[in-house]
């Protein structure tokens, strides 16, 4: 059966034809128009004897015009001359005795073939889908992006050499032995001596760089020929010396970091504290002796503001009490010292090795902090440690201070604190001290050196501790109780510690702040602190709110960046001494 | 050949500062190994976050670090380097942009923590990502320049059977990070056939740190120092497999 159109659609009006045909020319004219499918192939520039051909069978007639335009089946030979040939922003140029044909001056497909001769292509700018090829009697060249050298002769003998960019390699009669396709990358030859042998590859030597990098314009002077190259030399010396100056670096660095290692053992942070002042953290390391080494942390704070409870949660607790008032220009200090029986390496470096040897270990160390407000009354709390030679370790106990042990106390820590004049506090720093009387002791400190009584010093042995603590924020109040002097005849006191781990703002951290962190170790230490308060109360069946020296606190902010920079360098021999 | 033995021979005995006290150089190294872990094992990591162009001729490299990250420290680890865009294809000016990434995990983190009473169970876990660009200065030398973000977890998992306090605090697990965010500059030169030797310096903007790397590439394999000057350890030879296709 056969459908009939409607008379509407049966006849296409004139109109209709006229639009129909107008869109397909329009159409056509922009497709197939030169500009938009084929590249402007050009004769720019020749210089010598140039001949072209027109069409594959025509004859070689001479070049009589500038800036020809060459199409498919044109040839251009050089005999005693040069060309150059312009493809939209590629350039072929040709040295003499060169034949070449233009294959393709589609936009999609640049093809050329080199007959024989020597050619310089420089490919720029062609499509993500274009292709720019040179055939030869024994392979295609698919040139991206490159400078590339071509030489090839009669006899099928090819020479290509990539000065950047790359050529993608395809034999046209497929060798016995090796690949077929291959690329060649930037900086490589390849020749091709006998179609019957395999090609070799090589590095571009210096020589074939400096041809191609050498201009092949036509018109131009043979003389100026090298200046492209001597622009270059220049920026090669240029990066030589870079490569020289790298070289260097490692050594320069290292030298740099060693030094700056030496100066490490200093550091310094401005933070706030729990009570928002502002605070200057010193620490310092310094050897008094060479068998000496002091850690120094020093507290420094412009402003003091008073306060009766330093937190909400020593409020309400005995023995936390701030019985004293605000001050300006506050210095506090802590002061670690550790005397060895040998002399300390002078190079960092060398500690850890040092440490760890087992003929070397402290005579002695401190651990002393102080308030430094006054200085006829500097208010200190320490800890002295003394090495044992029968037990191979540092203690802690009465035989410190030069007080056998007694049965009932063997080995608990003793405590050296008071209000003493600041003459005496290095007299406490570097264990010149001892109990004044050792067959009955008074709890008194007398000078090792002299025999001079350090007035307002005394020390006590512990006899109890009690903890307030929490599992999520990083708070502990210690209350410990000692009996001065270990004389059961004297009084006790007490010492109260309030211990925080604050941030630089000076909030208090939880537990996830510092376990889920996700920061490094390093960071963490960077980013917290913290702060001591030490109270020395007295006793009234338990803890009171009275001091029993003075109405002082003793206000530490200790920070982790020099502890940590030791601990790297001498924890294995600490976990040594501590065993 | 020769030069795996002298990569080995150097990471055995070489990388330590031989002026100094060898034993109290490698006592050092571990204690601050243990200090900061995230730390050392990150800068392992490092080693690993292959910044080397991809070659001319190649569409991208596949790398894998044998020595150290592999072998000793248990660092599974795999990086890609892609080429986007070839020097000069559309845009005479324009440099090669290569896509680089990979991922690195210990397997051996319970080797470690079973050396230790403290922790029973250690992860450590990594990646990093970047942009290389080069630029041919030569036919054989390119210089290259680029950015990575290098990011390195280690997660502590303390021994139950022995309390961790601070301050009171009792303290369980411990999670740290290493990251930073790298800028890399370095030059590569085409020595012999397939062979490139290359020097980069790494700038990490967040630490502040510099790494200066020398190293050595073929067809198969690459070689090479990293110095990492305020490292645990400052020199880490490494050798490793780095394909391209």
């Amino acid at each position: 059966m056969v459908r009939r159109r409607s008379p509407v659609q049966a006849r296409p009006t004139a109109f209709n034809i006229f639009m129909g045909k107008l869109f397909f020319l329009i159409f056509f004219t922009c497709f197939f128009s030169n500009g938009f499918l084929f590249s402007d192939v050009i004769l720019s520039d020749t210089s010598g004897e140039v001949k072209i051909r027109k069409t594959p069978l025509g004859e070689w007639e001479e070049l009589k015009e500038k800036n020809l335009k060459l199409s498919d089946g044109f040839a251009v030979r050089t005999e005693n001359g040069r060309a150059k040939i312009i493809i939209d922003k590629s350039v072929i140029w040709l040295k003499n005795n060169t034949a070449i044909e233009v294959e393709s001056t589609s936009k999609y497909l640049n093809a050329f073939g080199l007959v024989y001769g020597k050619i310089k292509v420089s490919v720029k700018a062609i499509g993500r889908k274009s292709r720019f090829s040179i055939k030869t009697l024994t392979a295609v060249c698919a040139i991206t992006g490159a400078d590339v050298m071509m030489e090839s002769d009669l006899d099928g003998r090819l020479a290509i050499d990539v000065l950047f960019g790359e050529v993608e390699f395809s034999y046209l009669i497929p060798p016995k032995k090796g690949e077929r396709n291959f690329i060649i990358p930037q900086g490589v030859s390849l020749k091709i001596i006998d179609v019957e042998k395999p090609y070799v590859l090589s590095v571009i030597t210096q020589e074939k760089e400096k041809e191609i990098l050498s201009s092949w314009e036509p018109s131009i002077v043979e003389e100026d020929r090298m200046q492209n190259i001597l622009y270059r030399e220049n920026q090669k010396i240029s990066l030589k010396k870079f490569i020289a100056y790298s070289d260097n670096l490692n050594s320069e660095i290292s030298n740099f970091v060693y030094k700056e290692k030496e100066s490490d053992f200093e550091a310094a942070r401005t933070l706030r504290d729990i009570n928002g002042n502002l605070v200057r953290v010193d620490q310092r390391i310094l050897r008094p002796d060479s068998r000496t080494v002091q850690f120094f942390n020093i507290i420094k704070r412009k402003d003091y503001k008073p306060y009766n409870y330093l937190t909400n949660f020593s409020w309400g607790q005995t023995g936390f009490k701030y019985n004293g008032e605000g001050y300006k220009d506050r210095i506090d200090l802590f002061v670690t010292t550790f005397n060895f029986n040998k002399d300390i390496p002078k190079n960092v470096g060398e500690w850890q090795g040092f440490f760890d040897k087992s003929d070397v270990h402290p005579e002695w160390a401190t651990f002393v902090s102080a308030n430094l407000i006054s200085r006829d009354n500097v208010f200190f709390v320490g800890e002295a440690y003394k090495y044992l030679e029968t037990r191979g370790e540092l203690i802690n106990n009465t035989e410190v201070v030069g007080v056998p042990q007694n049965t009932n106390e063997r080995d608990n820590d003793i405590i050296l604190t008071g209000k003493i004049g600041k003459e005496y506090l290095n007299d406490i720093v570097m264990y010149n001290f001892k109990e004044r009387d050792k067959d009955s002791p008074t709890g008194e400190l007398a000078r090792i050196s002299d025999n001079n009584v350090i007035n307002g010093a005394l020390w006590g042995v512990k006899v109890s501790k009690q903890e307030i603590k929490d599992n999520n924020s990083f708070y502990q109040l210690n209350r410990i109780k000692y009996l001065k002097g270990a004389n059961p005849s004297n009084e006790y006191f007490y010492l109260c510690q309030e211990n925080y781990l604050i941030s630089n703002d000076g909030k208090i951290r939880n537990k996830d702040d510092i376990v889920s962190s996700n920061k490094s170790v390093a960071d963490i230490i960077k980013e917290n602190a913290v702060q001591s308060v030490n109270y020395v109360k007295r006793d009234n069946n338990g803890v009171a709110d009275d001091d029993y020296i003075g109405s002082y606190n003793i206000d530490l902010v200790l920070i982790g960046d020099l502890p940590f920079s030791m601990f790297e360098n001498t924890s294995r021999g600490v976990d040594r001494w501590k065993d | 050949m020769e030069g795996l033995v002298l990569v080995l021979f150097i990471f055995l005995f070489g990388s330590f500062n031989l002026s100094a006290d060898l034993k109290s150089y490698a006592e050092q190294s571990v204690a601050k190994a243990i200090t900061d872990p995230a730390r050392f094992f990150s800068e392992l990591k490092m080693d690993s976050e292959v910044v080397f162009p991809v070659n001319s001729g190649k569409r991208y490299t596949f790398n894998i670090n044998f020595l150290p990250s592999l072998f000793p420290f248990t660092y599974l680890n795999s990086s890609f380097n892609y080429c986007l865009y070839k020097e000069g294809r559309l845009y005479t000016s324009f440099p090669q942009i290569d896509l680089i990434g990979g991922a690195a995990y210990m397997i051996g983190g319970d080797i470690l923590a079973n050396a230790t009473d403290d922790v029973n169970k250690i992860s450590v876990y990594g990646y990093h990502l970047g942009f290389v660009f080069s630029d041919s200065f030569e036919s054989k030398i390119r210089i290259y320049y680029g950015f990575k973000h290098s990011y390195t977890l280690s997660r502590l998992k303390l021994s139950s059977s022995k309390k961790h306090t601070f301050l009171g605090v009792n303290i369980t697990d411990f999670d740290s990070r290493f990251s930073d965010n790298i800028l890399v500059f370095g030059v590569e030169l085409l020595k012999e056939l397939n062979k490139y030797w290359s020097i980069n310096v790494s700038y990490g903007i967040s630490r502040q740190t510099i790494v200066y790397g020398v190293g050595w590439y073929g067809k198969w394999f690459m070689m090479g120092f990293n110095f990492y000057p305020e490292g645990i350890i400052q020199i880490h030879p490494y050798w490793g497999m780095r394909l391209g296709f």
